[in-house]
């Protein structure tokens, strides 16, 4: 066979000349930056779950009853100090199951301040929580609009009540948190059967699951091969949307393939998974302490 | 020896369109170690996938054990539960065919729908790992594995339901040669107790390694011969035909003058 070569493949060109300050990075580069750091923080994930800790030792139907139980008792509880508590056994459970705690806790206290003390702080004041006041805001010269008081004031119970929604939004992040942290994926999945979760629902997460996986490795790949091939940036609405096209059709075709590789293994339609391994004497000894525990703390 | 899978005058053809087989026959022994082989397109992994009872011609009959099937036959659960049990199939992307949370989950999810009680299929995915030497992998999700890893979890994913006959779709592809060799010894282990092995290659070195019966499709997405390894490896000027070698010039300067040859290579050479 003959190999017609162009003639400009047989000279050296020297690269295009480029004006202008250094190669700014775009929004499509930071949210590939995310993927990357998305496949770095599940890998580590899965490492701690692997990890010789407390909870990582325990059977994961253990673990799924326990976060649905200490869930509980963080909802029911309407005292502060309660809730402390209950932080404090959880900071225990943390400890004892090696998980980092300066990570895990700078997550946990995020939530909390968005979702406790932000989204909570309206109530602090005598608008929402009438009270003794603490603080008082700013004194409105006639209360034109209807319902405000004259004075807008923090209140005790205000603030009790902020501190009670924070307590409760970090103590059940912290538990799920921790349950998360220590088990592997397939393992919560496997876990929810306990909730007689049917089998049909635990296939089409895992599945969605690796489809993640797929979607975010193939996206990344696209950039890397569009990166390779620019000099500053490309035209991305004229891109994007023949890349969104691209995918669509590729995840169609891999539908099939992945369905075939089902059938060929047997897939009838009606899904049979693996359980997970019996209920150990250490999760019974666990199970117990933690029902105990449980119970001290409703009590209290 | 029995026919376990035959195809009489079988023709497909991708969205009515494509053609990817064209009036294929050929019968395969129980026992037998077969390679397939053809360019690029020429329709390995469509041959493959009809024997597997995964694509069903649109003329012609594929046939198990003698009687001809079609997609209607897997309506009936005994003839599905003997074929999926006796057939197994490992596609050339292992990715599509790790569709569980983990390695272990992977190996038992054949023989669990099958029907086989959890304790035995546990038993056989831990004996299939150690063979594979996967064991390190049991909880690992596939997304975390190397390309090696993946094909070795694929493959013993099919192992555990012990089938009769085994299909690889370009088994060697993407690997290392140290797995690759690997692979190349379990396939005779396998064929060695009885197993039947079809596999698709266009590597004509895995087919002389492989030395078994060799049938090769042409461009045309027919079957352009079918003969011992040895007898199609000899056949250069078939082989040229069909694409699986090429012609390749090159020059070189001795104490004459310039000096032309021709040599003819394999893919992948």
């Amino acid at each position: 066979m003959n190999n017609k070569v162009p003639s400009f493949l047989l000279t050296t060109q020297p690269p295009p000349e480029v004006r202008g300050a250094r190669v700014k990075g775009s929004f499509i580069d930071k949210g590939i930056g995310h993927i990357s750091k998305f496949y770095e923080t599940v890998f580590l994930q899965w490492e701690l779950s692997r990890k010789d800790g407390l909870f990582q030792r325990l059977n994961a139907r253990t673990k799924v009853v326990f976060l649905v139980f200490y869930i509980f008792i963080v909802s029911v509880k309407k005292e502060v100090s309660s809730e402390i508590l209950v932080a404090v056994f959880i900071f225990l459970f943390v400890l004892l199951s090696r998980v980092g705690i300066f990570k895990f806790y700078w997550k946990v206290f995020i939530a909390g301040f968005l979702f406790g003390v932000l989204a909570g702080l309206p109530a602090a004041l005598n608008v929402i929580t009438p009270g003794e006041t603490v603080y008082k805001i700013i004194e409105l010269q006639r209360a034109r609009i209807y319902h405000l008081p004259e004075t807008i004031t923090v209140t005790r119970e205000g603030i009790l009540l902020v501190m009670m929604l924070t307590a409760r939004v970090v103590n059940s992040v912290s538990i799920t948190l921790l349950v998360v942290s220590t088990t592997s994926f397939s393992d919560i999945l496997k876990g929810l059967r306990v909730f007689r979760v049917p089998e049909y629902f635990l296939m089409i997460l895992s599945l969605s699951q690796k489809y993640v996986f797929i979607f975010l490795k193939m996206l990344r790949d696209m950039h890397s091969a569009k990166k390779a091939r620019l000099i500053g940036s490309a035209d991305a609405a004229g891109w994007i949307p023949g890349r969104i096209a691209f995918i669509f059709n590729k995840t169609q075709l891999r539908c099939e393939d992945v369905n075939k590789a089902m059938v060929g293994r047997g897939f009838t339609g009606e899904v049979k998974l693996a359980g997970l391994e019996y209920i150990k004497t250490v999760d019974i000894m666990y199970g117990a302490i933690f029902i105990a525990l449980w119970m001290v703390l409703l009590i209290l | 020896m029995e026919t376990v899978l035959a195809l009489r005058g079988a023709a497909y053809k991708y969205y009515e369109k494509i053609t990817a087989l064209d009036g294929v026959s050929l019968s395969i022994e129980s026992g037998q170690r077969v390679t397939v082989i053809g360019a690029n397109g020429s329709g390995k992994s469509s041959l493959l996938q009809v024997l597997a009872g995964l694509m069903f011609p649109q003329s012609g009959e594929v046939l198990f054990k003698g009687e001809p099937f079609t997609e209607k036959s897997f309506k009936d659960a005994a003839f599905l539960r003997h074929f999926r049990s006796a057939v197994g199939y490992v596609f050339q992307d292992s990715d599509v065919q790790l569709f569980c949370p983990s390695v272990f989950d992977e190996l038992v999810f054949g023989p669990l729908q099958m029907g086989m009680d959890e304790q035995e299929a546990s038993g056989r995915a831990e004996e299939i790992m150690m063979m594979l030497g996967i064991g390190a992998l049991r909880d690992r999700p596939p997304y975390m594995l190397s390309g090696g890893e993946k094909k070795k979890a694929a493959i013993g994913s099919v192992l555990t339901m012990n089938p009769e006959i085994i299909l690889l779709d370009e088994p060697t592809t993407g690997l290392d040669p140290r797995t690759q060799a690997f692979l190349v010894e379990l396939l005779f282990t396998l064929n060695d107790a009885g197993k039947t092995i079809v596999l698709s290659t266009h590597d004509l070195a895995l087919v002389e390694e492989l030395q078994g019966e060799t049938v090769v499709l042409s461009e045309g997405h027919t079957i352009e011969r079918t003969g011992s390894a040895g007898a199609i490896l000899a056949d250069e000027e078939m082989l040229l035909r069909v694409n699986l070698i090429h012609e390749h010039f090159h020059r070189h300067k001795d104490s004459g003058g310039t000096i032309t040859h021709v040599h003819r290579h394999a893919h992948g050479d």
